[in-house]
């Protein structure tokens, strides 16, 4: 019966050059959905916990869902899983685009990576035909020329492309994979581990298509979905009209946006670099991914006089044409987080980020960490190359370029910030979780979002359980983000929901609007599946709870669910947030025991067989 | 009394960014909407000098407050 799976895998060993194709295992299927569930049961399967992750015995993996490819609504997504070289924690980072559902077109579900090459070289897929090609052209360019010089070579501009840059090629910790030039798989270092294996790219084009299990059903469940998000007022109209950067000032007023390497939880010129901004005075269009009906994404373009303000040493010939983004997140890292406000500053690096192939969110909380070692005295002007203060938007521009290239203090901050701040003897000043930077939401102010950042499997990150959307949007219902009670039922019900999300090849992004009972039926039709809402919340604590067994394994331990003193100890100065701490001792403890947990954050055997872990 | 009042993504549209509205002494949320003709299913997030009402219309106004109004919004 014809379904929405392809049942197939590329198999590419790096090391000895071959390609081979394997049917993907049913039962892990069924037990896992397919994305990310499914490749983080490959990955621990066929990989040591312990393992380097930028040796040759980690594995990447590049997976799609049963929903990708397919016209639900968001199906647009891929993840790629692996060992995080910023962590050492399970890696799951997730893009839009169009790469996801071409290679589910192509005829592959998934692509494991396996060993490493002696020279550069990258895949080319064309449905069967599947070649590893010499790469030492274009080892060394950008993202952008990558795709370009690649779709010229394969002869086929529908193509599409996942690429790394030099920052990825220089194993920057926080170097991401970035596909149509602009959506990324962006956090935790995926892009090194790919470096780390000699491979720039991979092009994909297929012509295969996609079945579904029952494609009547299906239409109905997908039509219904598409009515829901369009009539939804997040998801109809404020994403579309101001994209994820509506939420500066919104969490700015609430007092909730840090800034200044998180010693204050408001930015007095957040109007300069918001959304609205952005959509008044920089905003060229949006832009949706595959099948998605949300188009959140942005095109921007910087004004004539704008475009060569801050010169960088590159020969890329994009910077005065309209790029990507930026989106909240970028924004907020590289603009409220350094004290800076020029929008032109940001967009650009932002620009250069998404070029040099690097996480904007951990570059730039890794740069207002070395600002703060700068303005302590702890770094001086002759080793940054220049002034680091606060504001500084000429350090934001160039050291996105050192950064990626790891020349000079940019090679510092290729580590990122926990490695940066021990190096520099102030380890106080990292601010995230298990060595990853926070996003961008004050755990002191909302309480939920700092248990989720403290318990995340791949570090600290909001898109494990997305608390905000309850605290702050009140979605799908509003909880007081000052409170902790019922934030650890809450946010274990996002982490496993989450998990189907990611598992299933949608974007978290419709959560605003649809939920399980939504989504459940469109897995169903087109898998051939038939799950329920509850078979789909234990596929998803399953996940989390394998993910977490990996890092226990790894040596990551509980003690590693907490979060800075800053952030447990030192008071919100001023603003409407003005006192506040994260409670996490009073969120903990209840979430251990939710999940089944000891004291330890060690799953109870009774826990581990009911997931069938064992 | 004088309460500042902030809009916010579409909001702004119809309210531009900010505005200055006199109220009479006891006055809650609701009055304000009323004599701004704020449509109430327009917006979704309240703040009262960065508190949110969490949907209290009637919360008491006090002379030189600050609301910022935000439609449904949404992001990551």
């Amino acid at each position: 019966m014809s379904n929405s799976y392809t049942d197939k895998l590329l198999r590419v060993n790096l090391s000895e050059g071959t390609v081979k194709t394997e049917k993907i295992n049913r039962d892990w299927q069924k037990e896992f959905i397919g994305g990310r569930g499914l490749a983080t049961k490959y990955l621990i399967s066929e990989t040591d916990s312990k393992t380097d992750p930028l040796g040759k015995e980690n594995k990447l993996i590049f997976v799609t869902g049963p929903l990708t490819g397919t016209s639900a609504p968001t199906g647009a997504r891929y993840m790629v899983v692996t060992k995080s070289p910023l962590t050492g924690t399970i890696a799951c980072s997730n893009s839009g685009g169009y790469f996801g559902s071409e290679l589910k077109f192509a005829g592959y579900d998934m692509i494991i990576f396996e060993g490493a090459s002696d020279k550069p070289v990258y895949l080319s897929i064309y449905n069967d035909d599947v070649v590893i090609k010499d790469a030492a052209a274009i080892w060394g360019k950008g993202v952008w020329e990558t795709e370009d010089i690649l779709k010229s070579v394969e002869g086929d501009s529908d193509s599409r492309v996942a690429a790394i840059g030099p920052a990825g090629e220089n194993k920057v910790l926080f170097s991401c994979i970035v596909n149509e030039k602009h959506r990324a798989a962006g956090r935790s270092g995926v892009g090194a581990v790919m470096g780390s294996k000699k491979l720039k790219a991979i092009v994909v084009r297929g012509t295969k298509g996609i079945g579904v299990s029952n494609p009547e059903r299906f239409f109905e469940d997908i039509n219904k979905s598409k009515e829901i998000l369009r009539e939804a007022p997040v998801t109809g109209q404020a994403l579309p009209a101001y994209g994820t950067a509506v939420l500066v000032n919104v969490m700015n007023e609430y007092g909730g946006l840090p800034s200044y390497n998180f010693r204050s939880s408001q930015f007095a010129n957040a109007e300069k670099i918001s959304g609205e901004t952005i959509a008044d005075t920089r905003l060229v269009a949006n832009k949706a991914c595959f099948a998605c009906t949300i188009a959140c994404g942005r095109v921007t373009k910087l004004p004539d006089n704008a475009s060569e303000k801050y010169i960088v040493s590159t020969s890329s010939r994009n910077w005065k044409d309209a790029g990507g983004g930026p989106e909240y997140e970028n924004i907020w890292a590289m603009a409220p987080l350094c004290g800076i406000d020029d929008i032109d500053a940001l967009i650009k690096a932002n620009w250069l980020c998404n070029d040099l192939g690097m996480d904007p969110i951990s570059y730039g909380a890794t740069l207002a960490c070395a600002m703060e070692l700068y303005e302590n005295g702890a770094i001086d002007e002759k080793t940054a190359g220049m002034n680091l203060n606060f504001g500084n938007a000429e350090a934001l521009v160039k050291m996105v370029y050192d950064t990626g290239h790891r020349s000079g203090f940019g090679d510092y901050l290729a580590e990122g910030s926990y490695r940066l701040s021990k190096r520099f003897s102030h380890p106080e000043f990292f601010m995230g979780v298990k060595k990853q930077e926070f996003p961008a939401y004050d755990p002191r102010a909302v309480q939920g979002i700092g248990l989720a950042y403290a318990t995340n499997n791949r570090g600290a990150d909001h898109l494990r359980a997305y608390t905000i959307a309850s605290e702050i949007m009140g979605i799908p219902e509003k909880t007081d983000p000052a409170e902790t009670e019922g934030k650890a039922a809450l946010t274990k019900l996002f982490q496993d929901a989450t998990g189907v999300v990611d598992s299933s090849g949608l974007c978290i992004f419709c959560t605003f609007a649809i939920g399980l009972p939504e989504i459940v039926p469109m897995i169903n039709s087109a898998a051939g599946s038939d799950y329920s809402v509850d078979d789909a919340l234990k596929i998803g604590e399953r996940i989390w709870n394998m993910e977490h067994l990996y890092n226990l394994s790894a040596g990551i331990l509980g003690a590693e669910d907490t979060l800075p003193k800053r952030i447990l100890e030192g008071k919100i100065a001023e603003g409407p947030t003005k006192g506040m701490v994260n409670k996490l001792d009073k969120m903990l403890p209840e979430y251990y025991q939710l999940r089944g947990w000891d004291d330890n954050a060690v799953p109870s055997k009774e826990k581990i067989e009911e997931l069938g872990l064992g | 009394m004088l309460i500042k009042v902030k809009f916010f993504a579409s909001l702004r549209d119809d309210f531009g960014k900010e505005a200055v509205c006199e109220v009479d002494q006891n006055s809650r949320v609701e009055d304000l909407f009323h004599k701004m003709k704020i449509p109430k299913d327009l917006t979704k997030i309240v703040l009262v000098n960065g508190k949110s009402i969490e949907g209290n219309m009637d919360y008491l106004l006090s002379d030189g407050d600050t609301i910022s109004i935000f439609p449904p919004i949404g992001g990551g």
